[in-house]
């Protein structure tokens, strides 16, 4: 039980990679803050845990509102006393549009979601994380923050920015004991991976033909990379961007 | 998080002292049969008792990594002893050449990349068909992050673990679809016997010390936690990857910041 007695917020937890950590979290013992702004897949994930005799609470916030994140990391504290680890995984995939067609709209939502939302979620979870004397966040990426794809122009950015941001953060407060890290997921499958292969050409099983280790990963293939990032097994692993990908952007 | 290698068998070179000594260690405590291998006999019988003495199996087989038939005769002894090879870490290496590169003999450099690059090829092409026949296993392949940086005076050693990074992704691509992963593990400056002569001295610790985002140097142990990842299921869907252990230290350069943000005199 490497998370007895700690604390975890996980955002987008009611679906896919998110709620896979939750559960992860809490099967090693965490207590967990899922937040996410879909309030039924949210209690869903409270009740896995529960059903498995984890501890985990709901906490409905909306990524785009500041005071949405500043209470989510305060609800996380009232309710279980403290902060020990974060995973800032809500994400956004946005429309499919380059940088031409890409709208003020769209951009405004999909950096808001995925970038700054990320950057809010860490102004208020340090400040817990340094009363508990350090720990670790893992800021989701993707594949798509370290090179691009066709029409990715408002998610590739986001995603390459998280990186960034993940490594300033990782500088500032390594220096305290807390460690920072990227988590670049693959083609993973989850919900967000499905609408995103309905209306191209490339139908999932041929995308497994792709990679590497010949299959998409797991959400609990994720799950675990995150753990292990937010354990003491990684104690010396600190601005690291983490590719989880089967092998696939090994291949040019 | 299941890092256990309970009923696995770990191949790992180098492992007379250091890193590779530390992983042994560490893989053992994690529940792996361990193979070790180096040139010095007397240091791989040390730590194959301190492996038993803590309840573990490891065998100890004296090899010369720039002579094929030396490791050929590494794995046979493994597989003999084994039967299988579950997790094979290439981690001997030469120390440094610390030389600028006008001054580096060819002859010294051939003999660093036959230890650290011919040696691997080695490795990865005796063990190989074995590993790819059983469709599983994982590979980590102890590179540096010096491979990465263009640090005055490491020429050689720089360009064996560039060489090692570039390995570390081709054979990902072409073991990937037989199940076996390989991934590298790339340690910043590490405090171990190697770089006694910078770490025993208190103000050249400190100086580097200061600029690791940690504050601290990592010791051989921090790459246990690693190793362990990389060796485990839990690390399933990763393979092709450069795994740095620094602290951070790669993802910062102080120098650019203070160009770029320094404030304007008043």
């Amino acid at each position: 039980m490497q998370f007895e007695n700690k604390v975890a917020l996980v955002t987008g937890g009611a679906s896919g990679i998110g709620r896979a950590t939750a559960i992860a979290f809490a099967r090693e013992g965490a207590h967990v803050l899922v937040a996410d702004i879909a309030e039924e897949g949210g209690r869903e994930t409270v009740q896995m845990i529960a059903d498995k005799g984890g501890e985990a609470e709901f906490f409905r916030a909306d990524m785009l509102k500041h005071d949405d994140i500043r209470n989510m990391v305060a609800h996380a504290v009232t309710r279980f006393g403290r902060l020990d680890c974060a995973f800032n995984n809500a994400g956004h995939r946005g429309g499919s549009t380059n940088a031409v067609d890409c709208t003020e709209e769209e951009w405004d939502m999909v950096l808001g979601l995925n970038l700054k939302a990320v950057w809010l979620c860490m102004k208020y979870e340090i400040p817990e994380l340094l009363k508990a004397g350090g720990g670790a966040i893992v800021n989701t990426s993707s594949g798509l923050g370290n090179f691009a794809a066709p029409l990715t122009n408002s998610y590739s950015t986001s995603k390459h920015a998280v990186v960034g941001l993940t490594r300033a953060a990782a500088v500032d407060f390594g220096p305290k004991n807390i460690r920072v890290n990227a988590l670049l997921p693959g083609a993973t499958d989850t919900p967000m991976l499905a609408p995103a292969a309905k209306g191209s050409n490339l139908k999932i099983q041929d995308m497994a033909q792709r990679i590497p280790l010949r299959r998409l990963g797991t959400a609990e293939d994720q799950a675990e990379a995150v753990l292990w990032l937010c354990s003491d097994r990684s104690a010396f692993v600190s601005g690291l961007s983490l590719i989880s990908d089967g092998g696939l952007s090994v291949l040019r | 998080m299941d890092l256990s290698l309970k009923g696995k068998t770990a191949l790992i070179t180098g492992s007379g002292r250091g890193i590779g000594a530390a992983l042994a260690l560490g893989m053992s405590q994690a529940g792996a049969n361990i193979v070790l291998a180096s040139r010095n006999q007397t240091q791989l019988d040390e730590v194959r008792t301190r492996i038993e003495a803590a309840g573990g199996s490891a065998i100890a087989v004296a090899t010369d990594m720039s002579d094929p038939a030396s490791v050929k005769s590494l794995v046979q002894r493994a597989l003999d002893n084994y039967r299988h090879i579950d997790i094979l870490v290439s981690n001997a290496a030469a120390s440094s050449i610390i030389a600028p590169l006008i001054d580096v003999p060819l002859a010294g450099w051939r003999a660093l990349q036959a230890v650290n690059v011919e040696g691997t090829i080695s490795l990865l092409q005796a063990a190989g068909p074995h590993m790819l026949k059983r469709g599983s296993g994982s590979v980590i392949i102890v590179s540096s992050t010096l491979g990465m940086n263009g640090n005055p005076n490491s020429s050689a050693y720089g360009a064996s673990k560039a060489a090692l990074n570039h390995l570390t992704r081709t054979v990902a691509a072409e073991w990937g679809p037989s199940g076996v992963r390989v991934n590298g593990l790339l340690p910043g400056p590490t405090a171990t016997e190697r770089v006694k002569a910078v770490t025993d001295d208190p103000a050249k610790y400190r100086a580097i010390a200061a600029l690791m985002p940690l504050g601290r140097w990592p010791s051989a142990e921090d790459m246990i936690g690693p190793a362990l990842f990389l060796a485990s299921e839990a690390s399933a869907f990763i393979t092709g990857q450069l795994l740095i252990v620094d602290g951070g230290l790669s993802a910062v350069c102080r120098e650019a910041g203070q160009a770029v943000m320094a404030k304007p005199a008043a």
